[in-house]
């Protein structure tokens, strides 16, 4: 059986939920501790909460955790990484998308928003625009999905990141039509390119600010499509890409 | 421009946890110590009025003061500050100040000038914060 291993950092407080979502998906999974060591998993989440209490930034600590090193070398290999909210943060300073490099290419920023300052917590329209292991739903494929955080503004200075940036985001804000205005309300943190979600080059690796496990089941969306909430699919879509050898489909 | 530092006087574990992250990236890193600072602008002198706000300082768990040790520093800065705190100390509190800016105090204590340019890699995300050394 698939087996998925969900990241537990100190202050990691999504764990449990993810594993229900990893579970309802059909695949097994194990929350494992930060000292652990990673053996035989098909797969890796990084949840969500407040690693190492955001000391210094959010998810500056965790990304040069021991822990992260092995994440990399797993991504590498073409294993799906998932980073939700603060798991988007440490995998944007561990520097794992877009490129696998020793240095962040991109920041999540304090949100912009021009009536609340700070943590913002709503429900927001996102569109798939770019295939992922995480996002074998159909290509322009609107759904609503919680967000709750305080930095999720993906911003970068590199020039060349900035040029291909649409190229990367594989979830963008949007209203419930699909367009993609880049103001509050449809924004709702000032992201660049409206990116809620930004992949790699082979869209095994996704950081994502939204929480799909908290849209995973009936009782938490009212939201469905093909049988299935559009959080599950994001997992469900995972378990797929591991299937298929690793590859998109 | 009138500057006020502010440290904690309990212990700081945002300091003690990047002091373990700098020194497990094997940086020369003897101990680092955290302030918040606070540069502002007023046609008057403000500080004391700031020192008395329990937003910036709580007198039980802080210390301010206007001017820094011998040391070597780094400021690390957000390039777009919030207006947040500027909005709350002139419409709430009605200080009057004309303008202010938050960033973090890092006195990083190394014989190797080296450890600073790395140390600001963990220290400061380029994408959206700026460093500079400070050495009074």
């Amino acid at each position: 059986m698939t087996n998925i291993a969900i990241i537990w950092f100190p202050g990691t407080n999504c764990e449990e939920e993810t594993l229900r979502a990893v579970k309802a998906a059909g695949m097994h999974g194990t929350i494992v501790r930060w000292n652990q060591t990673l053996k035989n998993f098909d797969g890796y989440i990084i949840p969500g909460g407040w690693s190492y209490e955001d000391r210094i930034r959010a998810g500056a600590i965790a990304a040069h955790d021991i822990m992260l090193e092995q994440i990399k070398k797993e991504a590498a290999l073409g294993k799906p990484v998932l980073g939700i909210c603060n798991g988007c943060q440490v995998i944007a300073e561990a520097g794992l998308v877009p490129h696998n490099t020793n240095e962040p290419e991109i920041a999540l920023a304090p949100n912009k928003n021009p009536f609340v300052s700070g943590y913002f917590c709503t429900h927001a329209f996102v569109k798939i625009k770019k295939k992922t292991a995480f996002t074998l739903l159909n290509e322009g494929d609107i759904f609503k999905i919680p967000i709750a955080h305080g930095e999720g503004r993906f911003i970068t200075a590199d020039e060349r990141i900035k040029e291909h940036r649409t190229k990367y985001a594989a979830v963008v804000y949007c209203t419930a039509e699909g367009e993609e205005k880049e103001e509050f309300p449809t924004n709702p943190n000032g992201s660049c390119a409206n990116i809620a979600g930004l992949t790699n080059d082979k869209g095994n690796v996704l950081a994502l600010m939204p929480h799909p496990e908290r849209c995973a089941f009936d009782h938490q969306t009212g939201a469905r499509a093909n049988n299935a909430t559009p959080g599950l699919k994001m997992f469900q879509s995972m378990k797929r890409y591991i299937e298929n050898a690793n590859t998109l489909c | 421009m009138q500057t006020l530092f502010v440290e904690l006087t309990i212990p700081d574990t945002t300091a003690d946890t990047a002091l373990r992250c700098l020194q497990k990236m094997k940086l020369p890193i003897r101990n680092i110590k955290k302030m918040d600072m606070y540069e502002y602008q007023a046609d008057k002198d403000i500080t004391q009025q700031l020192m008395n706000t329990d937003i910036i300082a709580n007198k039980h768990k802080h210390r301010c003061k206007t001017t820094l040790e011998p040391g070597n520093y780094i400021q690390v800065k957000d390039k777009e500050q919030s207006n947040g705190l500027f909005k709350t100390l002139r419409e709430r509190l009605g200080i009057e100040v004309a303008h202010i800016e938050k960033s973090t105090l890092w006195n990083i204590e190394s014989d190797e000038k080296q450890s600073m340019e790395q140390a600001a890699k963990l220290l400061c995300n380029r994408h959206y914060q700026e460093w500079k050394v400070i050495i009074p």
